[in-house]
């Protein structure tokens, strides 16, 4: 698979399968190929708490109602909308990652591509 | 003031640290909060937290906004930089509330797994060992471990306690292995 950026040694993990359905994924309006950037490819020098395979993937939830719920939650999530990503196995792997586990990472692959994105809410 | 912190835990990861435990040089917790993703460094609001408090939000027994809202000691920090591994937090002395935009909206819960919530077969538990040795321990098919391990499937009750048995056989043999 070509990914959309350069990944670590052994990322994705073994464990990451191909997506094939709906996922939810906070953005801005007018969407545009960033959003659809890792951190690490937006901030090369920052320094995150996680591993690098994780700093270099997209978070996305498998349910609507958890981005909602992350939405109100966060103060700086609160004014992002909501994209739908039907994501199929050409546009990466995914796998569950973190304490929620509707939240999944991750690795976009070259093939995806934005113009199939949803916004659900602004 | 200032106080290094070292993170403890991370609670929500989406993209970027969102909302993590830390620790100070004497042990003390603190909540950090983001309410600013955007450049290198994402502004984090910081409150310091007992460990009953701590349990009671990851319980969904206390929402998010009064941890913040109404903190046990009267002080804000922010954090400022990282100076090696550590975050540096600094005392803010401009407000004695924070502003409403920086709060998390009140009466929203942790949305966490709870004790006796089959589904964490978390992959940094498989870390040191062969999917397929512990599959095969636990009498399991290696494929949907891998699955489980990757939250395409989620585990019942009984088939998590089946893998964190095996998990635990095989540690328990680890432990008793000698070389000197």
């Amino acid at each position: 698979m070509n990914w959309y950026e350069k990944l670590p040694p052994n990322c994705p993990p073994r464990e990451a399968f191909p997506p094939e359905k709906a996922f939810f994924r906070l953005g801005s309006v007018p969407p545009d190929d960033s959003d659809f950037w890792s951190h690490r490819l937006r901030f090369p020098a920052k320094i995150f708490q996680v591993s690098e395979c994780v700093a270099r993937s997209l978070s996305v939830f498998d349910d609507r109602l958890a981005a909602e719920h992350l939405k109100r939650l966060l103060p700086a999530m609160r004014s992002k909308p909501i994209f739908q990503v039907d994501l199929t196995p050409k546009d990466g792997l995914i796998q569950q990652t973190g304490k929620d586990l509707h939240h999944f990472s991750w690795w976009r692959s070259s093939d995806f591509d934005l113009k199939t994105i949803k916004i659900l809410d602004r | 003031m200032k106080v290094h912190l070292t993170v403890q835990e991370m609670l929500i990861w989406h993209d970027a640290p969102q909302l993590f435990v830390a620790n100070d040089p004497v042990g003390g917790l603190h909540l950090c909060l983001a309410t600013e993703i955007a450049g290198e460094m994402s502004q984090f609001l910081v409150v310091a937290i007992s460990p009953g408090r701590l349990r009671a939000l990851k319980m969904g027994q206390i929402d998010l906004h009064s941890v913040f809202a109404k903190p046990e000691l009267d002080t804000y920090f922010q954090i400022k930089s990282f100076e090696e591994n550590h975050l540096v937090a600094e005392t803010m002395t401009d407000f004695d509330t924070p502003p409403a935009d920086w709060l998390p909206t009140p009466g929203e819960f942790l949305n966490l797994p709870q004790p006796g919530e089959a589904s964490l077969l978390r992959p940094e538990s498989f870390a040191v060992v062969k999917v397929g040795a512990v599959a095969k321990e636990a009498g399991m098919n290696a494929t949907l471990l891998r699955q489980y391990v990757s939250g395409v499937k989620r585990p019942s009750i009984e088939q998590a306690r089946r893998v964190q048995d095996a998990l635990h056989r095989v540690a328990q043999r680890l432990l008793e292995l000698r070389f000197v």
